[in-house]
This record gives C-alpha cells, sequence and structure tokens, in this order.
C-alpha cells in the first residue's frame, strides 16, 4: 500500500461513518425481526445508543489537565471509538432504565455495532495518520505533503493500523453471526465481542501511533487495562458456568 | 441467551409498526440541527454577528433537543418519534455537526 489519497478529509470520513451507522441499523432491524422480537421499546433503546455513543465519544475524552474549555474540546478535542462504546452502553442502560425493559439487548446491538466498526473504520483508513513504522512491505507510506496534514512521517511505511482493526471486526461479526444462537446466556456474545475488542485494542495500541501517556502506553491501554480485569471476570462467567452441572453432578 | 429470545412459530405476533415515524423523526432532528447550527449562522452573516447562538449557550439548542427526544422515546405513543429524534442526534454529532457546535460555542471566548 502507499500513500493515503484522502489524508486529513472529513468528508470521507464523515461519510463512510455514517454509512456504517446506516448499516447497524438496517442489520439491527434484520437481526430484531429474525428473533421475533417486536417489543416497541427496543427503537427507542437503538436511539438511546446512537446518540449517547455520539456524545460519549466527544466529551468522554475531556482531558481537564489540558485546560481546554468543554467548548473547544467538542470542537477541536480528541475523538474516541471507546469513548463512544462507553457512552452507547450507558445510552443503552439508560434507555432501558427509563422505558422499563428488562431483557437483555447486547446480542442484539453487538453484531450491529461490529458491522459500523467495519465500515467506520474504513473512513479511518483512508483519512487518519495508519500507525507506527514498520518494515513490512504492507506499510502505508505517506507522501510529504499527506505527512504534513495528518502530521506522521513521510516516506516510511506505516503500520495500518485500522486495516488490522477491521480485519478484527470483520472476523467478530462472522464469529458472532456463526454463534449467535449458541452461547448459554442472553448478554454473551456482547460481553465475548467487548472483552476480545478490548484485549485486540490494547495491543493494536502498540502500532497505532496514538500519543503515550505513560511507561509506553496511551490513554485508550490505560483505560482498557482498567476495565480489562472486569470483561475478564466477565467473561470467565461466560465459559464457567456451564461447567458447573458436570462438577456438581461428579462430586454428587 | 438468543435462542431463548426466539418465540415459536405459533403465536401470533403483532404487526411490527412502519418505519415512518421514526425515518421522519431521523429526517427531522438531523436537518433541524444542520438548520441552527449551520443554517442560522450563514442567514445571520457568520458566528460572529450571532450572540445567542455563540459560547455556553450554543449547546442549549442540544440539549433541549436530547430532553425532548428522551421525552417522547420513553414515551409509548411517540417512541418511534423520540428513537428516530435520538438517531439524529447521533448523526448530526458525528457527521460534521459537532465542529459547527464548538465553533459557535467558542465564538464568544474568541471575541473577549
Amino acid at each position: 500500500m502507499t500513500g493515503l489519497p484522502f489524508a486529513g478529509n472529513g468528508l470521507v470520513h464523515a461519510g463512510f461513518m455514517g454509512l456504517g451507522i446506516l448499516a447497524a441499523l438496517v442489520f439491527y432491524a434484520f437481526e430484531k425481526r429474525r428473533r421475533g422480537l417486536t417489543d416497541p421499546r427496543l427503537w427507542p433503546i437503538a436511539g438511546f445508543a446512537v446518540a449517547f455513543g455520539a456524545l460519549g465519544s466527544r466529551l468522554l475524552t475531556w482531558d481537564l489537565s489540558r485546560e481546554v474549555s468543554l467548548a473547544d474540546w467538542w470542537g477541536n478535542g480528541d475523538r474516541s471509538i471507546l469513548a463512544g462504546l462507553v457512552g452507547a452502553w450507558f445510552g443503552v442502560h439508560l434507555g432501558k432504565r427509563l422505558t422499563g425493559y428488562r431483557e437483555k439487548t447486547g446480542d442484539l446491538l453487538a453484531p450491529a455495532v461490529a458491522l459500523a466498526m467495519v465500515i467506520g473504520r474504513v473512513g479511518c483508513l483512508l483519512t487518519e495518520l495508519p500507525g507506527t513504522p514498520t518494515g513490512g512491505p504492507w506499510g502505508i507510506t505517506l507522501t510529504s505533503g499527506q505527512a504534513l496534514v495528518i502530521g506522521g512521517q513521510a516516506g516510511v511505511g506505516l503500520h495500518p493500523s485500522f486495516a488490522y482493526e477491521i480485519g478484527f471486526h470483520l472476523a467478530a461479526f462472522a464469529l458472532m453471526w456463526h454463534f449467535r444462537d449458541r452461547l448459554p446466556h442472553p448478554g454473551d456474545l456482547f460481553i465475548c465481542y467487548v472483552a476480545s475488542y478490548a484485549v485486540f485494542r490494547f495491543g493494536v495500541e502498540f502500532v497505532r501511533g496514538n500519543e503515550v501517556l505513560w511507561l509506553g502506553m496511551s490513554r485508550p491501554q490505560w483505560f482498557l487495562l482498567a476495565v480489562l480485569p472486569l470483561l475478564f471476570w466477565r467473561v470467565l462467567r461466560v465459559f464457567g458456568e456451564p461447567l458447573r452441572p458436570t462438577l456438581e453432578g461428579r462430586v454428587a | 441467551m438468543s435462542g431463548g429470545n426466539l418465540p415459536s412459530r405459533e403465536e401470533a405476533e403483532p404487526p411490527e409498526p412502519a418505519l415512518g415515524p421514526m425515518g421522519f423523526g431521523i429526517l427531522f432532528g438531523t436537518t433541524a440541527l444542520y438548520a441552527i447550527y449551520v443554517g442560522v449562522p450563514i442567514a445571520f452573516g457568520g458566528p460572529p454577528s450571532l450572540r445567542f447562538l455563540t459560547g455556553p449557550s450554543a449547546f442549549i439548542p442540544i440539549a433541549v433537543y436530547l430532553v425532548v427526544a428522551i421525552v417522547l422515546a420513553v414515551r409509548p405513543r411517540t417512541s418511534r418519534w423520540g428513537a428516530g429524534l435520538l438517531i439524529g442526534l447521533g448523526i448530526f454529532t458525528l457527521l460534521g455537526g459537532g465542529v459547527c457546535v464548538g465553533t459557535l460555542a467558542a465564538q464568544m471566548r474568541g471575541q473577549a
């Protein structure tokens, strides 16, 4: 891969993000119908997820230590998919609380989120700083003009970290599609997806080229380090519970 | 698990309401927000000549919109409208609209 012809092009980035949201909503509608879920509260819950995900991606990255006002941050601050996911998670819970919906919705939302990420990340791949230098032939080499726009190194192959992420979400979507009716409890699909993304994202951050905060790790990595134990505990519950009846049976 | 959510085929399922109100809500919501944050500044000759929509007050329309959308989404009769408005807010925020709000919000500080 050479060059990044759409470097810094906000229109291309927004276009793919819009397509990602559209695909996610269409898939959500399809999956809702396939599962025979006709509760009218499910669309408002999806609405809460989209709205609070979008707001979260802008607001939850607000860094008070930089002494930037919220207004400035809203317009020019960092954006984050991780913050967006946290915002969407909060939105879903708020929506469920306000509408009185008690069932789990994660399994319905997780494949839709993965699909949105596959498409949305294409926009990132085409427009943003790809990653850190790599000696591999698959690196993206920026021209001096492109490097100036997105603040990278020119003439050096850079890790296409967003392509790695697209590959991850594509694989996650395929796996979730395969196992969508096979996991033991409601919500398991979502837990597995979020936990595996957290692990993957922690790793890919090493070649993403984000600002290093402390001890060689970026802000997203420190956030992930904080939430990974909780996710790991939840995953253990997903895969641990089917063993219990067998063990109990043996003891008895 | 999802399999548990699948109803038996024999159960009569109520027909799902048409997408109309929600689609209209998305269209109306995004149009209204772009009109406020892009159309109004253009109509008034740019952000510097707008006193009511700059500084922290730039967030007022979006906050009011969010509250209205939530109220509509929670009420059963208007839930699809509300869902559409919420999705519209998300689309507006993600697709460049956030930049407009930020520009207006930063305007008064820049003038001071």
